[in-house]
Order: structure tokens, then C-alpha cells, then sequence
């Protein structure tokens, strides 16, 4: 090795920033302690909230339509829980990628990320259309006007969310992808 | 040993390297604390996945250099919504007062460089070789040849200004 590297190499081990090693293995315990009873917390909910749409379902439901809000509503939460439990672990794997690798990774993230808001949002604008066809019927035929507009207020409100979150995301999208290939 | 020992002993061996890759991609104090628990939580859960297809330290500082790069993108992306200028480089030299002190110079210096430069130059002044430096990297022997020499003048330049 030449001089200046080998006089590069001192200065840089000189330069180790001062380690509490006992204060940062205790952070990180306890850091990893929340993490674990995060992820157990998130599944037993989503387990516990399956349940109780299958009780409703078969005890409290007393009308069809009830059996089938109760019969879709059963595996969203436990389905989201496996998704999230997932997530975490290919979270977690993507910590050994190689740098390189990690940058298509986020690159790939983000492609993910706008495809799965733009889907987003087209689902919840055909359901808000639903919504919006079902109560005019509600209101002319049945003159049931108040549930229907609570209902299509919280509609359009979710549906202003789902397009805010996703233009946001369009117009950063050529931004942060430069990023990602600016540090390749 | 159990497994929770043997990581814990891995943590404090490799505690020096996850703080000077820390420090290379991070001035600030707070922020700096922040990644290197990020790198350690990190080494924690991936110790399991290590498969012994290279050195425990080219695997630990792989899984740091991997945080740091995170951690890059991040903070990037909060300076960059904050407005600040040239967020790359307020990112990666905040340090205010200019130290007569090689090793600050050095320091200095290093965080200056582009974050391709930074990753090759401080894994080779951990020691190293450029095929380790290829595996952390994720690029060819050739390659980090070009950066490493790249690096070395740019570092230089900036360590004569």
C-alpha cells in the first residue's frame, strides 16, 4: 500500500466516533423488543378483529346482505396482517442486498408504489360511482337521503385522499427516481 | 453460547466499523446515532441469513453500507422537501467549523465526495480488497478499480483546498 493511503487509513480509524457499546446494545434490545411486540400485536389484531366478523357472521347477522358485508369483511384484517408480517420480512431481507441491488430494489419499490396508488384510486373511484348510483336510487325510490349522504361525504373525503396521496406521489416520482440512479 | 450472546458479541466486535461507515455518510451527531442504531438493528436481524459466503466483516459492513444508502435516500428526500440547497451535499457535510486536524480534513473530505466514491474509498481504507469491496458493492473488480482511483484524486483535490 502506498504511503498516503496507508496515512489515510490511520487518520480514517482515528477518526471512530467515540461508542457507548453498552448504551447502544441496550438501545437496540429494546428497539428490536417494540418491533417484535409491534409485528405480534398487529397479527393477533387482525386475527382477533377475522373473528369477530366470523361471530357476527354467523350470530348477529340477520339479513343476507349483512352475511355478505360480514362474509367480504372476514379476511381483509388477517389478510392485512399477513401482508404487513410479510412486508416486514422482505423488509428485513433486503437489509443484506448489496448496494447495488438495494438501488433497483427501492427503484422497483417506487415503480410498486405508484402502480399500487393508481389502482387505488381507480377502485375507490368506480366504488365512490357505485355509491353515488346506489344512493340516487335510495333517495328517488326510497327517500332514505341522510345515511346515503353521510355516506357518499366519507366517500368523496377518501376518494380526495386516494387522488391527493397519488398526484403527490406522480409528481415526485421523476425526482425520486433520479435520486435512486444518481447514486448508483 | 446462545444465539443472542453470539449476536451481542458480533454487535460489540463490529461496533467501530458501523460507526466509522456511519459516520462517512452522516455528519450530524443525532442523525449519525440514529443510522448506526439502524445498522446494528439491522446486522441483528440479518446475522440469521448469514451464510458464510464471505467474511463475517465484509457481511456486517455490507449490511451497513446498505443502511447508509437508505439512510442517504431519506434524508435526501426530507432536505429535499424542506427546500434546503444542494441537499447532497448539506447532507453529508454539516460540519461547520474547518478543523487543522488530518483526520477531520480527511472526514471532511470524504463526506464531500459523491456517494459512489465515499463507499469505495472508506471500504478500502477499512482494509478491504476490491473483490470484497465488489461483493459489498455489488460491482465488478474492474469497476471499483475506476471508482477507488477516481476517488483517490478527487479526495485529494479536496483534502488540498
Amino acid at each position: 500500500m502506498d504511503p498516503l493511503l496507508e496515512q489515510w487509513q490511520k487518520d480514517y480509524k482515528n477518526a471512530t466516533p467515540k461508542l457507548d457499546t453498552a448504551a447502544l446494545l441496550s438501545q437496540i434490545t429494546s428497539a428490536r423488543k417494540k418491533q417484535s411486540i409491534k409485528a405480534w400485536f398487529d397479527l393477533v389484531a387482525g386475527t382477533f378483529v377475522s373473528l369477530f366478523c366470523i361471530y357476527a357472521l354467523i350470530f348477529e347477522a340477520t339479513s343476507t346482505p349483512e352475511q355478505v358485508l360480514y362474509a367480504i369483511l372476514t379476511p381483509l384484517p388477517i389478510g392485512f396482517s399477513i401482508w404487513a408480517f410479510l412486508k416486514r420480512k422482505k423488509l428485513i431481507k433486503s437489509n443484506i442486498l448489496d448496494v447495488n441491488a438495494l438501488l433497483l430494489f427501492k427503484k422497483q419499490q417506487l415503480i410498486n408504489q405508484i402502480n399500487y396508488w393508481r389502482l387505488n384510486l381507480i377502485g375507490c373511484s368506480i366504488l365512490w360511482a357505485a355509491l353515488c348510483i346506489t344512493a340516487a336510487v335510495s333517495v328517488l325510490m326510497y327517500n332514505h337521503s341522510t345515511i346515503w349522504l353521510t355516506q357518499i361525504c366519507i366517500g368523496t373525503l377518501v376518494l380526495i385522499a386516494t387522488l391527493a396521496r397519488y398526484l403527490h406521489l406522480k409528481l415526485n416520482f421523476k425526482k425520486k427516481l433520479t435520486l435512486i440512479e444518481n447514486l448508483k | 453460547m446462545s444465539k443472542k450472546d453470539h449476536i451481542h458479541e458480533v454487535l460489540l466486535q463490529y461496533a467501530p466499523l458501523m460507526a466509522r461507515i456511519a459516520a462517512t455518510h452522516e455528519a450530524d451527531q443525532a442523525l449519525r446515532e440514529d443510522l448506526l442504531q439502524d445498522i446494528s438493528l439491522a446486522v441483528w436481524h440479518s446475522v440469521e441469513n448469514f451464510r458464510g459466503d464471505s467474511s463475517m466483516k465484509t457481511f456486517i459492513a455490507k449490511v451497513a453500507h446498505n443502511r447508509a444508502v437508505d439512510h442517504v435516500l431519506k434524508e435526501t428526500r426530507r432536505q429535499d422537501r424542506h427546500n434546503l440547497s444542494d441537499p447532497l451535499l448539506d447532507l453529508v457535510s454539516t460540519d461547520s467549523h474547518q478543523h487543522s486536524d488530518n483526520t477531520y480534513d480527511l472526514m471532511t473530505a470524504m463526506r464531500r465526495l459523491p456517494l459512489k466514491f465515499r463507499q469505495v474509498i472508506s471500504l478500502q481504507l477499512e482494509g478491504f480488497n476490491q473483490a470484497e469491496i465488489a461483493h459489498t458493492l455489488g460491482i465488478n473488480e474492474a469497476n471499483v478499480a475506476k471508482r477507488a482511483s477516481r476517488a483517490r484524486v478527487q479526495l485529494q483535490k479536496l483534502m488540498e483546498q
